[in-house]
């Protein structure tokens, strides 16, 4: 069995996970990365995607972020999101349709809006968690 | 003195207003559960980010960010003032709200008096005071705390950090009560912009031992993600200070309403039975006086 270490996800609402876990796949601005047992110390910061966490009893718990930190130091693993959201809290209709109404208002404008571009960047990200 | 059926009216009115003052003791209690675990959960998040924050600022010197200027002059002044959306609380809002005005005429008034001083109320009791009494409020959120959440909170510090880089503002200060115990608040103005790295990084100091960290993907970008949360978090806190401060308030206020009104209810009685008692005794003497007219006969 692989050894475990210590995590936990904490948002401004509240913390969202706290475990032992075997590793912990984060989307890091550079492209994700996996950390297991004895890591380097390291700070990161997180682009949009998933958070995968594989507990000790080898289940996986996935959590969609939209940027944040990660800091891994003795084993003792912290992640720093504004807003994780389980996969399993996420409702699919409703995801689509956000991003559905995002996606007409981007073809409504005839420019390139950035701000629009990461709503629609999340809203993609919240659905395909939705769906894995 | 009041007759008799006017004081039974008082009576029962006041014991209504006993019930609801009550009540609303309460579920000013019941919020205030909330809104303090609500308040005490942010605080894992707020201490790690010092955390990273004062590991970044003192294994890496002279970081540049634009967030981190120093303005030589003071321009332009926001506040933002947070107060709470309904009353019935005590001196919640209106000794923050004094203090606020004793600051600005101290300290600020020339900025006032060229309306280079603006303001941010949030709560409908912030916004109505301050537009009364004419003061350059640029926007007014009532109802805030109806929907607490993070993301409009982080909005309106997004917007103050926006605008302190475009040197628009050179200095933005919250005003709020702080929570310190359920029945006493801290008025606090506190100064956001521009940011004091040395308090930023002192938190940790002794335990920070010197470790080679790997920064992803390197320390200047991720201050650069890292501050402007950081200021998020000083008005969400403030936010949610508040909220508890002021469920405390209107406990405590509600406590004593009661207790009044607990007061005047045993001082109607007394007058009730004394009106009841001279109205019986008025009574037997005029059925003695006429049974003794009787008599006489």
């Amino acid at each position: 069995m692989a050894t475990t270490y210590q995590a936990q996800l904490l948002t401004p609402e509240g913390s969202r996970f706290d475990g032992q876990v075997e590793s912990v796949r984060v989307p890091g601005s550079n492209g994700n990365f996996q950390m297991l047992h004895n890591h380097a110390p390291i700070v990161s910061s997180l682009g949009i995607g998933k958070i995968s966490i594989k507990q000790e009893d080898q289940k996986v718990l996935n959590f969609a972020v939209s940027g944040g930190f990660v800091e891994m130091s003795d084993n003792q693993l912290t992640i720093l999101a504004e807003k994780a959201e389980k996969s399993t809290e996420i409702n699919r209709e409703e995801a689509l349709k956000y991003r559905d109404e995002i996606k007409k208002k981007r073809n409504m404008l005839d420019f390139r809006n950035e701000e629009l571009e990461t709503e629609l960047a999340i809203a993609e990200n919240r659905l395909k968690i939705a769906e894995s | 003195m009041a007759n008799l059926r006017d004081i039974r009216n008082r009576i029962s009115s006041i014991k209504n207003t006993q019930q609801i003052t009550k009540a609303m003791k309460m579920v000013a209690a019941a919020k205030l559960r909330k809104a303090q675990q609500r308040m005490n959960a942010t605080r894992p998040y707020s201490k790690k980010m010092g955390q990273v924050v004062s590991k970044l600022v003192s294994t890496q010197k002279d970081l540049q960010n634009d967030l981190l200027r120093k303005p030589e002059e003071t321009k332009r002044i926001l506040l933002i003032v947070v107060g709470s959306d309904r009353g019935l609380c005590g001196g919640f809002n209106n000794n923050l709200f004094r203090k606020v005005e004793g600051v600005i005429s101290d300290e600020y008034s020339t900025f006032n008096d060229q309306g280079h001083l603006e303001l941010i109320t949030i709560g409908k009791k912030a916004s109505g005071y301050f537009k009364k009494r004419d003061y350059n409020v640029i926007e007014a959120f009532p109802g805030f705390f109806d929907d607490l959440n993070y993301e409009e909170t982080s909005e309106i510090m997004t917007f103050a950090s926006e605008k302190f880089v475009e040197e628009y503002y050179d200095k933005v200060l919250i005003a709020f009560n702080e929570f310190k115990t359920v029945i006493t608040q801290n008025r606090l103005i506190e100064e956001a912009l521009p940011l004091k790295t040395e308090s930023i990084g002192e938190e940790e100091e002794e335990s920070s031992t010197n470790k080679d960290y790997i920064f992803e993907p390197d320390p200047v970008s991720i201050l650069e993600k890292l501050l402007p949360v950081h200021l998020n978090m000083q008005l969400w806190r403030a936010v949610l200070e508040s909220n508890a401060s002021e469920q405390g308030a209107r406990m405590a206020a509600m406590d004593n309403a009661t207790e009044n009104a607990k007061e005047l209810e045993q001082d109607l009685k007394l007058e009730y039975n004394q009106a009841r008692q001279s109205a019986i005794t008025t009574e037997i003497s005029e059925i003695v006086s006429g049974a003794a007219a009787l008599e006489d006969n």
